[in-house]
């Protein structure tokens, strides 16, 4: 149940989808993997939601060239706590009610289990698609919603991976791009940062249509959106199997 | 055969046109198509034929995929920054 003050406070949103859509909203528990460019405006916009429980995972402390896009961080954030721990003391500011949970060590196959198991929803907010693969086999084994967006200069991509209705990560991109240092502006990470967030609302309220099934891609450098729909790969190693169990 | 291809993102950027049309012997594979667009669009060539993400009618496909007359190819390139 909501109190008076939350109420008050989502007054506005209320209004679009109402109390128990909020009240959803106060139950659902969120992962956000990596607390950077994405990272950033994901855990703002959700904490400014009044989403009831977020967990941040970065092991990585802030740096001077990270300031030109991961907003959560400032000059005399650099090089010294965690970006999760630092990220939870601005977000706290911003809504106190809010638990938040960090863990400041790599995920890695060996602890994805433990960390993850309790929350409803995985949010890709990485920078590498070692680890966006192993987030993918996690959720398609667990059966938990993944939002994925990626980021490059004025560019971006962004889809919801629901297993059992959507192909997954591996069957949207088998192959890994070339690692490298990529260019960035701090609003294209904000403007898919936000699009992520958003998904993640209208995945726990049932408010809105979600990407299921479609790679949005925007240029903000020409203004320009395009959405295609994508099937999944029969052969995918990851989730073909649980269209089968779906089927059965 | 006639091929198109769907340039998405800043591949649309580099070759200055959205989009553009091939022509292709029959039972041409996704490597040639890719290899042709990498001559027409030299500044392709960097990411052609293999650092790209390949679509057809929304299944990601293989270099070796054997291409029909008509069929749409998009083209994404990889990112992966967050």
């Amino acid at each position: 149940m909501l109190n008076e003050k939350e109420l008050r406070r989502y007054d506005r949103q209320i209004m679009i989808f109402g109390k128990k859509a909020q009240e959803k909203l106060k139950k659902a528990k969120v992962a956000i993997v990596g607390v950077g460019g994405l990272g950033s405006p994901i855990s703002i916009y959700l904490t400014a939601a009044g989403i009831g429980y977020l967990f941040l995972i970065d092991e990585q402390k802030p740096e001077l060239n990270n300031l030109n896009r991961q907003i959560l961080y400032g000059e005399e954030d650099l090089n010294k706590k965690e970006k999760s721990v630092s990220a939870k003391e601005k977000l706290k500011q911003l809504n106190s009610q809010i638990k938040i949970k960090t863990y400041s060590k790599r995920i890695c196959r060996e602890n994805i289990e433990d960390l993850l198991n309790d929350v409803d929803i995985v949010v890709d907010a990485l920078d590498n698609f070692e680890t966006r693969y192993l987030l993918n086999e996690f959720c398609v084994k667990g059966r938990k919603p993944l939002i994925h967006a990626a980021v490059e200069g004025f560019y971006g991509q962004i889809t919801t991976i629901v297993p059992g209705r959507t192909p997954c990560l591996n069957c949207i991109f088998p192959n890994p791009p070339k690692k490298i240092k990529f260019p960035i502006i701090g609003v294209t990470a904000g403007f898919f940062g936000v699009l992520e967030a958003n998904e993640v609302i209208k995945l726990v309220t049932g408010y809105g249509n979600n990407l299921i099934g479609k790679l949005f891609t925007y240029d903000l450098f020409h203004n320009k959106a395009e959405c295609i729909d994508i099937k999944p790969n029969p052969s995918c190693p990851v989730c073909s199997e649980s269209f089968g169990l779906r089927r059965q | 055969m006639k091929i198109k291809i769907k340039f998405f993102t800043f591949f649309g950027n580099l070759c200055g046109v959205d989009k553009a049309e091939l022509y292709l012997p029959h039972g041409a594979t996704v490597k040639e198509a890719l290899e042709k667009t990498a001559q027409d669009f030299p500044k392709l060539k960097k990411w052609l034929p293999r650092y790209a993400w390949v679509f057809i009618n929304g299944n990601y496909v293989e270099l070796r995929t054997q291409l029909k007359n008509d069929d749409e190819i998009s083209l994404f390139p990889p990112i992966a920054g967050g």
